[in-house]
Formats: structure tokens, sequence, C-alpha cells
């Protein structure tokens, strides 16, 4: 009976905390745009009408080329090793991929998607080099694996029907040695080695048939320190001097030299597609880099001639970074003039879809490879400008009269604006427009809703999103900037009219050791007014930074603190108000810096700074990791709070009315290291709660037999992190509260020194899939209940409310009534998956990688941002819009009510008159 | 009891024997041997019709995407993995299917059984060649609440407005009829006190012209009504 009243109660909670979307709601704030990844394998197929792609985020999939459109897609593996290694279009209209780690033959149907067969390679050796080339029948690897007497290749042929299998031969290559790049142009395989002047050519088929080539027979001179580089395109080869480029038709007398001459400008070659199958080795086409541009060039190797009024110019926006792959098609025309069309991808990551004319589209592929996102402000509306120039501006125009005038003028300015806004059809007056609107303003809305994303993408691509829309508003490539480090800053939210809004990229040069920023305007992504075109190149290196609070002295913008690799800070701007504004606060400025690797945290203290030298002393130092040679240990991890977060409740209330004060150290970082233990194999967790201030270690835990994916999250006084448990094979949450009991130590100010420690509560829970990102929700004011959002590999987004991960959850037999008054569950060992708690539904994301949260003006509600193969945007409101009347309020039926009652009103007081006067008269 | 339980394993064991594919071991150095984990996708026939590309949406994910797998045009499936135990997870974002766990011993031995997190240990088996049976449809949406006349009727705000009504029209209506007005007569007092409540609270704040108002009115309705 008291389990079926719990059971019961459970029930009653569930339904109370879980708030699911309703069916009306899909698309009215969410968007989902998706992605293929960097695009390194293209074919058109036979019509031209569809490209086959395989891209670096392995995934094989079928694009429209008329639209870009993804037609169907098919992520082929989450491990980051595997990759595609080769494509082919098979005759029989289907589509065979090759992916390594596990080597695996894939064959799906171009038209439908659907696999067809296919056939894994277990391996324990990965050969020294392994190539795929098809046939008319069959599909055919040739790997070179070492010998006892060197190296042999091996022929292997899968029949592209059924994927049956049949080791053709093993062949001895007496020649062959390491570092060799070979080609199977089938059936002959080309090698160079780097350092050799001859090609080797052996036809796999037959062992005897190998040629040695020497370069000067093949009509190219190489001098010293020279590389010659070989490459293959369909069933011709090229090879590649500083100046020279030639290309060689490959017969079983050796390599034929085509004819046509090509320039030495030539970037990429493709043997066309042709729809007639006649033709299909007759052209050739190649991308000659001009001085800004792009010539396409088409060659008609029969007639050894370059076919002009075919070829034509190629110009790629100013943000596509160098071509790195092209992939074309030849049609005749109903007139039987020839025309092309092109793909290429870029270094951007983005994938151009063109002819002649034009480029028809592009998609922008670097955003599957996301590295950070900020969500901005937008600015002001004009009305609201207009208001703030009024009010803001300190310009003396005194008296009665000059305030007159200046109120009239904005108000005329008003009036204006709204004309003309009411003329572009910008304001509708029926009813609040459903969001996805295209053509709004970037102006900032009431409720803060509408902001502006910023993107910072792995090849150094940035973007600017329209969260109402999804749409790219600017995007921008970083010019000589190492991508693999790299930060964004918001320095100035727009809130601060007139003063513009900015934005620092933190990077490293990629051409030296030392730092660079980019300083842009984000809504309009302009570089702003410092160094060249925004970029400020620095002299010396960054190992930490850190952006310091904002005041009027320097205009509001937050003075970014650099700390370089000799621990000397250094202040951007560099201007004498945020160097003052920064010695001021030096006696309480405190920075660490954390090496992975070696697991060492230094604590540095800015207490010793002048205005005339800013300086640091380290101040403590910690060692984490187990320096034993048996284990392998590094930080996995270093979470501090949302900066923007605010505690709105100081303690928990008890059922005895007494409070439970929360542990509230703003100093405090969680410190997730994970290592390996040789001997056994066995993997290990182990958390430290660290006061970066005073380098003391409030609490630590670990946790033996247990696998990443490793995933923390920290917000108040509590944490939350997640493991793979090795021993019971399921993914667990594990949740510490930190509280410093029933008294508050310091209720004004916390001190890093005389902090109090805490009592820390715990408790773990299973949780019954794989979690591939975590992040807390945050709200404005901290009022609202705080949500986790869970991103799990099937691509489901999960909002879990924390009181289901409460470690204050008592196990059914220890609960007590009070517990029930707090609020609190009894503890279930296994957290539920509801679908109602999947906050992108059915739009699954595929290989969630990060989620991005940020608050809006709206208490209720916070901005959602997931990434991963797809982009996702969308709003969470987890104690409900309890600010805002729901979107299914009924206005008409309110306005109905009030004007019947108002009627109603009058009615009676008539016929009240009317009986009065009535009786008055009998 | 136990003497069952054997019986079950060893008919198991046979059948995971028949199955077992040992897809190629490299050169004798077998170090490590793959194992093809198969299985079919069963779907509900009207929803398929529904959703003819719905083997394009299905995911089979391994250990939560480790390995994938894809399904073919009869929608079964096959994917190789080494020796181990393994999660596999059927995913259809319209429809549910219950994940199980294979385990395949060094010997290529399969048993699959229920995912149980909470006893990790507890063996309940399932068939192997894996067969996913179609769930529950999920639903991702909280249901509207549907627009009914009743809610409309007895929203307080068309209480608020019908009410009065009822009592000014029809009130006056059932006292003619002369049985009911005997019975009301003796009701009444409160009946009448109801339209007087603001004058009460006026003279309440008011002072004493109001409450001597209020008599007097009271007392003249009262009489109008006998006259009648």
């Amino acid at each position: 009976m008291k389990i079926f009243s719990y059971s019961l109660c459970i029930v009653f909670i569930l339904i109370q905390t879980i708030n699911g979307l309703y069916e009306d709601q899909i698309g009215k704030f969410d968007w989902r745009q998706q992605y293929i990844g960097k695009v390194k394998h293209a074919i058109f197929d036979s019509t031209g009408k569809k490209i086959v792609v395989g891209t670096e985020e392995n995934t094989l999939a079928l694009l429209h080329a008329g639209t870009g459109k993804i037609e169907w897609r098919h992520l082929l593996g989450s491990n980051t090793k595997s990759k595609i290694t080769s494509l082919f279009l098979l005759s029989n209209g289907k589509v065979a991929s090759i992916s390594n780690i596990p080597t695996i033959v894939r064959v799906f149907d171009v038209s439908s998607g659907i696999l067809q067969w296919e056939a894994a390679v277990a391996k324990d050796i990965q050969p020294v080099l392994c190539k795929w080339a098809v046939s008319k029948r069959d599909i055919i690897s040739v790997e070179i694996n070492p010998s006892r007497s060197g190296y042999d290749l091996v022929l292997t042929e899968y029949s592209s029907i059924g994927g049956t299998e049949n080791v053709a031969s093993t062949t001895e290559l007496p020649w062959f040695t390491l570092g060799t790049n070979c080609q199977l142009v089938f059936p002959h395989l080309v090698c160079l080695h780097p350092q050799e002047d001859a090609v080797n050519i052996v036809d796999v088929r037959n062992s005897d048939s190998h040629q040695r080539i020497e370069l000067q027979h093949l009509g190219i001179t190489v001098g010293a320190d020279q590389l010659v580089t070989l490459g293959v395109t369909k069933n011709f080869v090229s090879l590649r001097t500083t100046g020279t480029f030639s290309l060689y038709k490959i017969t079983d007398e050796g390599l034929q030299r085509t004819s046509a001459e090509w320039p030495s400008e030539t970037v990429l070659v493709s043997v066309p597609t042709v729809k007639d199958a006649e033709a299909q080795d007759q052209y050739m086409a190649a991308l000659i880099k001009r001085e800004k541009n792009y010539a396409v060039k088409i060659y008609d190797l029969e007639a050894n001639q370059v076919l002009e009024d075919v070829s034509g110019d190629m110009k790629l926006p100013d943000h596509a970074g160098e071509p790195d792959l092209l992939s074309t098609f030849l049609m005749r025309k109903p007139n039987g003039e020839l025309s092309y069309r092109y793909a290429i991808s870029t270094t951007d990551d983005s994938l151009h879809y063109g002819s002649k004319k034009e480029v028809y589209w592009t998609r922008e592929e670097a955003l599957t490879s996301i590295v950070q996102v900020e969500m901005v402000d937008l600015p002001v509306s004009s009305i609201e400008a207009s208001i703030e120039e009024e009010f803001g501006s300190d310009q003396a125009l005194g008296g009665i009269l000059g305030h007159t005038i200046k109120r009239l003028s904005s108000q005329f300015r008003q009036l204006l604006i709204v004309t003309q806004q009411l003329l572009a059809g910008q304001i509708s007056l029926v009813r609040r427009e459903a969001v996805g609107n295209n053509n709004k303003a970037l102006e900032r809305d009431r409720f803060g809703l509408h902001k502006l994303i910023l993107i910072l993408t792995r090849p150094g691509k940035l973007f600017a999103m329209d969260t109402l829309s999804g749409r790219i508003v600017w995007q921008r490539l970083l010019k000589n900037v190492n991508i693999d480090k790299v930060r964004l800053y918001v320095q100035r939210t727009s809130i601060h009219y007139p003063l513009e809004p900015q934005c620092t990229i933190l990077a490293k040069s990629s051409t030296s050791n030392q730092a660079v920023l980019f300083v842009f305007h984000p809504i309009t992504g302009e570089p702003a007014q410092f160094g060249s075109e925004g970029y400020v190149n620095l002299d010396y290196s960054v190992q930490q930074a850190l952006l310091l609070p904002q005041n009027e002295e320097t205009e509001y913008m937050k003075p970014l603190l650099l700390l370089d690799e000799s621990a000397a800070p250094h202040v951007f701007p560099p201007t004498e108000s945020a160097i003052n504004h920064v010695v001021k606060m030096s006696n309480n400025l405190f920075m660490f810096v954390a090496d992975t690797k070696s697991c060492v945290l230094r604590g540095y203290s800015l207490a010793k700074s002048t205005a005339d030298h800013l300086a640091s002393a380290a101040v403590w130092q910690l060692q984490l990791c187990s320096s034993s040679d048996s284990v392998e240990e590094e930080i996995v991890s270093i979470v501090s709070r949302h900066p923007e977060e605010k505690v709105f409740s100081q303690g928990r209330v008890l059922a005895d009315r007494s409070v439970l004060y929360k542990y509230l150290n703003p100093n405090m970082v969680v410190v997730a290291t994970a290592g390996t233990n040789h001997p056994h194999h066995r993997g290990y967790l182990n958390l430290y709660l660290i006061d970066v201030v005073s380098g003391a270690v409030v609490f630590s835990t670990s946790h033996r037999r247990v696998q990443p994916p490793y995933h923390v999250v920290y917000a108040e006084n509590w944490i939350i992190y997640a493991y793979y448990n090795e021993k019971y094979r399921r993914t667990e949450l594990s949740s510490l509260e930190l509280f410093e009991g029933q008294t508050q130590s310091n209720s004004t100010a916390f001190s890093s020194f005389s902090a109090p420690q805490p009592l820390v509560d715990r408790q773990a829970y299973i949780y019954p899939s794989h979690i591939t990102a975590m992040k807390d929700t945050v709200s404005e004011q901290g009022m609202t209940a705080k949500h986790i959002l869970l991103g799990l590999s099937n691509g489901w987004i999960q909002e879990m409310p924390r009181a289901f991960l409460d470690p204050r959850r008592p196990v059914v037999a220890a609960a007590t009534p009070e517990m029930r008054e707090e609020g609190i569950m009894p503890y279930l060992p296994e957290l539920p998956i509801p679908a109602e708690a999947i906050i992108n539904y059915n739009q699954t994301i595929s290989n969630i990688k990060s989620i991005y949260v940020t608050p809006s003006s709206l208490e209720s509600t916070a901005l959602v941002f997931a990434c991963g193969l797809d982009i996702f945007f969308t709003h969470v409101t987890p104690s409900r819009t309890f600010d805002v009347l729901n979107d299914d309020f009924e206005y008409g039926f309110i306005a109905l009510v009030l004007t019947g009652l108002t009627l109603a009103s009058f009615i009676t007081k008539r016929l009240a008159g009317k009986k009065s006067l009535r009786q008055a008269w009998k | 009891m136990k003497l069952s339980v054997d019986c079950t394993f060893f008919s198991t064991l046979i059948v995971c024997l028949s199955f077992s594919v040992c897809v190629k071991s490299n050169e004798g150095e077998t170090s490590k041997e793959w194992f093809k984990i198969e299985g079919k996708v069963q779907a509900p026939d009207a929803w398929a019709k529904l959703n003819p590309d719905w083997k394009l949406h299905t995911d089979v994910l391994i250990d939560g995407g480790e390995y994938r797998a894809f399904l073919r045009d009869d929608a079964s499936f096959s994917v190789s993995v080494p020796s181990g135990s393994y999660v596999v997870e059927v995913f259809n974002p319209s429809i549910y299917y219950e994940p199980v766990r294979v385990d395949i011993n060094s010997k290529g031995k399969f048993r699959a059984r229920r995912i149980n997190h909470v006893q990790p240990s507890a063996v309940s088996q399932v068939t192997y060649p894996l067969k996913f049976k179609p769930g529950m449809p999920y639903r991702y949406f909280q249901q509207r609440e549907q627009w009914r006349v009743t809610d409309l009727l007895f929203s307080p705000m068309v209480l608020m407005m019908f009410l009065p009504l009822i009592l000014i029209f029809i009130l006056p209506k059932m006292m003619n009829d002369p049985e009911t007005r005997k019975e009301m007569e003796n009701i009444q007092m409160p009946k009448y006190e109801m339209p007087e409540m603001s004058e009460m609270l006026t003279s309440l704040f008011g002072g004493g012209d109001a409450a001597k108002k209020t008599t007097k009115s009271s007392g003249s309705k009262q009489g109008a009504v006998k006259r009648k």
C-alpha cells in the first residue's frame, strides 16, 4: 500500500514536471538544418541531376544537383578514426563506399539509399597501403602488407552484385619501400617514392609486369629539393612539380603523356561524367588559378585542344577558401553545344555547385565542426534608439524650450520610422506573425528572443545566424590564423547604445607561435578599428585569457586579460582606462592555468600590479595526476559556472522551516581527470572541486572501472557528471550537491580564504541511453527551475528536471513525510526517458557534439542551440511560460466575454429602469 | 527448476552455434576474431505503407553508435564486431523498439537478452538472430485541451454572464406560477438581499443616510411584490 502511494506520488510529480511541446508548436520557435560535413568525394551520376558525396564526417549522402538539398544521408559511423577512403559509382546504379578502421565495403542503391550488401574486412594489422578500384563487375582492393621477405601485394575482388569475396592473388613487391605513394588505376598500380626519380608500375594481376620508368623519360626534370607529387583522376595519373603539371594515361607499355599542355597554375583536374558512355574518357576538366578568380577549362583529349567556347571563368565569394576538390559533369544541350557543371569543395569546408554562368548554390559544411557559439543581443530598434538619443545623450541643450524641441523632433522621427515600417510591411497590425519570418529586421524584440548566433568553426570560418530563421546573416573566413585553438569573446554587447558592440577572437598565428586577435562588430561582421583590418598581431603567445567585468570607465567594454607564456599579464584593448580598471581590482584578481597533459594547475595573483606595470605572481600549484608509470592520466574537463548565472535562492527551506544554506563558491571549478591503469586496462575518473583563488581542493571523489565519454555540468551549488560504468555496462549520472549547513558563514560576500568546509550530498543514477553532450539551462535571474539537457546518441535531446538528479532523494524505506513536503521524490535507480521530454521530437540531430544555452530577457525562457552533424535551435521553458500568456490563449474568447458582459450590463440597466418606471406608475 | 533453465540454455546454445558466422580471420593471425550480429526489424504494415522510406530513417546503433548497421531491402541488418557484449538498439524517430544486449564469447557463441540496467547480471533471453518487433509509437507531444461546449458553458466567465440573466429573466416568470410563488414567499428574503449587497457595502462605508435608504427600498420592494 505504501509503495503504491509512493508510486502514485511519483507519477504525479512526473506529470507535473514534464512539460512537453504541443503538436501545433512544431517549427514555431525551433528549426533544424541538416548538413553532411566537408565533402571529400563527389561524383555526378550519369544524368547529372544527382551528386553522390562522401564527407570527412563519415557521411555518405546523395545531393540534388539543382537545389543542393540532401536526398538521403547515412552516417556510416560515429567513430572519429573511421573515414570514407574511397567512393565509387557502379554501373548498375549503385554506389560503393569503403571505410577504414574497420575496413568495410558497403554498397547502397543510389536512388533509394538502401543498403544492398556490406562486407567487413576484419584486419589485425592495418596494411601499409590499401587502395580500391572498380572494374566492370567487381570492386577490387589492393593491399600492401609487410611480409618476411619484404612487402606483399594482396588482390581481393568483391562481386559488385552480391559482395562475394575472392582473394585473387598475392604478389611480392621487392621494390617497394615505406613512404611510397601509390595510386591504383586498375589494373595498374603506379607508385612513386618522394625521394626517387622513377615511377614504378605493376599490373596487379600479373606479378611479372613490373616496370620502372625514369622521370626523365616522362619529360620531367626534377631539381634538387623538388618534390614530385602523384595524383590520380579516374584513369589518369598526374605528376606535379613546383612549376609543371602533366597528365598521363596508363597503358600496358607504361605511361603515355597526354599531349595537351597544362599550365602550371592548374589546381585540380577531373574527368567529367558525360551523359553518353562512349565519350566517357574523351574530355578532361581543369581548374586553373588566375590572379583573382579561377578558370574552368575543358580539354578534348582526342583532338588535343582546349574547347575555349565551352570553358569559362569561376568566381568564388571572398569568404570561400582555396578549392581542394573538383568534380565535373559535361552535357550536350539540345543545340549540340557542350556545357559543364561543377561541384567544388573549398578549404573553408563549403561545397559550391555551378555552371559557366554562375554559382547556383553553396553548402556551408563548416557548420558541422563548430568550435564555439555565442548568442549576442541585437541592437535596439530605431524607435528605441531615438528615445535613447533623447534621454541618453549628455548634450546640454538645457531649458524648457530645448527639451521641448528635442522631444518634438524625436517624436517626429519616431512617427517617420513607424510610417516607414508600415509601408515596408514590417509591422503587422493584425497578429503577431509566426516565428521564422525571414524579412524581419535585425533588431531586438521585447523579450530578447531574437538574437544573433555567432558560430566559430574549425576551418576558421565565422558565421552569424538569425535565431528566428536560421538564416546566415554574414560569414567571414579568418586569414593567417592557426585554427587549432581559437576562442571567441564578447567584449561589449549591443545594450550600451550608442557604443558599438565588439567581439574578439583570440587565436594563434599560422606563421609563428604568437597570438593574433581579430576584433569585429558582431552584428555587421565588419572588422573593428584595430590593427590591420581588425587583426591585431601580439608579440607574445597567450596561455590564458579572461574577460573582466566592465564599468562606465571602460565604456562598458569588458577588458580581456591575457597571460603570456612567461605569465606576464596584458590587457586588451590596451587603453589607459582599461589598465586602470585592472589595476583597481588587481587585489582581488586571480587567474589559473591548467596543463591538461601534465595535470598541473597554477594559480596567479595580480596583486602586485601598478598602473605602469602589470605583474603576476604564482601563488599556488597543484599536481593532480598520479606520477606512476603504470597509469596514463590527463585532465578531461575543466568546468566553471556559467558566467551569467545568478543564484536566486541562497538556501533550501526544509520541512521544519529551517534553511539549508547552499555552498556558493564563485571561485570553484570542477576538474575531471581520467586515466587507465595499465596492468588491467581499467579506466578511472577523478573529480576535484578546486578553489582557484586559494588553490584548495574543496572536495574530491573517484570512480573506478569507468570509461569515457565523460560529461560534467556545474551550476549553483551542484555538479552532475556522466560516465560509462564498465563493470555494469551502463551509463551513470552522478550528482553532487554542496551545502554550508544550517548557518551561513558570511551572508554578504564569499571569501575563498575563510571559506567553510561544505557538506556534500551525493547519489548516482542509471541512465538508460548513451550521452554525447550535456548542458544545464540558464535563466536571467535564476528563479526558473534548472533542467539538464542531455544529447543522446540516437539524436534526441532530453530535457531532464534537476529534481530527478537531486542527491537528497531518499530510498523508499527512508523517505519521510517531511521529505515529501519538501517535494523530494523517493530514490529510483533508473532515470526515465519519456518521449514528451524530448525537445527536438522527431527532428533528430545526428552525432550531437555540444549544446549551448543562453538566457533570454524572459525569465522563463532559455535559448538552446545544439550542434553535431545537424544544427538545431529551440526555446526551453523549464518552469513553463509563467511570465507570458500561453500561445493558445484565446484572445477572441476573452474579448467576446467582455463585450458580452458590458452589453448585458447595459441591457439589464435599461430593463431595470423600465421596470422601476412601470412599478412607479402602478 | 534448475534443470529447465539448463535445458533452455542448451537449446539456445545450439541455435546460437548454427547462426554464428565467423567473418574472416586474417591469415591465421587470430588475435581478435570478428563476428556478425544479425537481425531483422519489423514495422507495422499500415504505418510502413504510409512511410515507404522508413528503412532509410531507421538506424541500428551498436553501443550507442560505436558501430552502425543499415537496413537492407528486406529490413534485415548485419554488423561485424569483435567478441564482447553489445547493446543493439534500433532507432526510428516514430516507433519504439526495445534494445537488446548481445553477448558474443571468444568462440563465437551468441546470446541475446533483454537489457536490465538495474540488475545487469539477470538473464532473460530473447531469440537470436534478433527480431525487433515494433512497440508503441512515440508520443512527443502533449494533447491540447479539446474545445468542448461544456467547457465554455461551465467556464467562470460564462457562468458570471448567464447566471444573473437567469436570475433576472427566469425567476420573475417562475413567480407567476402560484405554487412556486407561495414557496418563494417563504424564502424570498435572502433572494432579495442579493442585489442589495452593494448598497449594504456603501451603507457600511457611507454612513447612516444610506442605511436608512436601504431599509426603505427593501421595504418598498416587499410591498411591490405583495401588491402584485
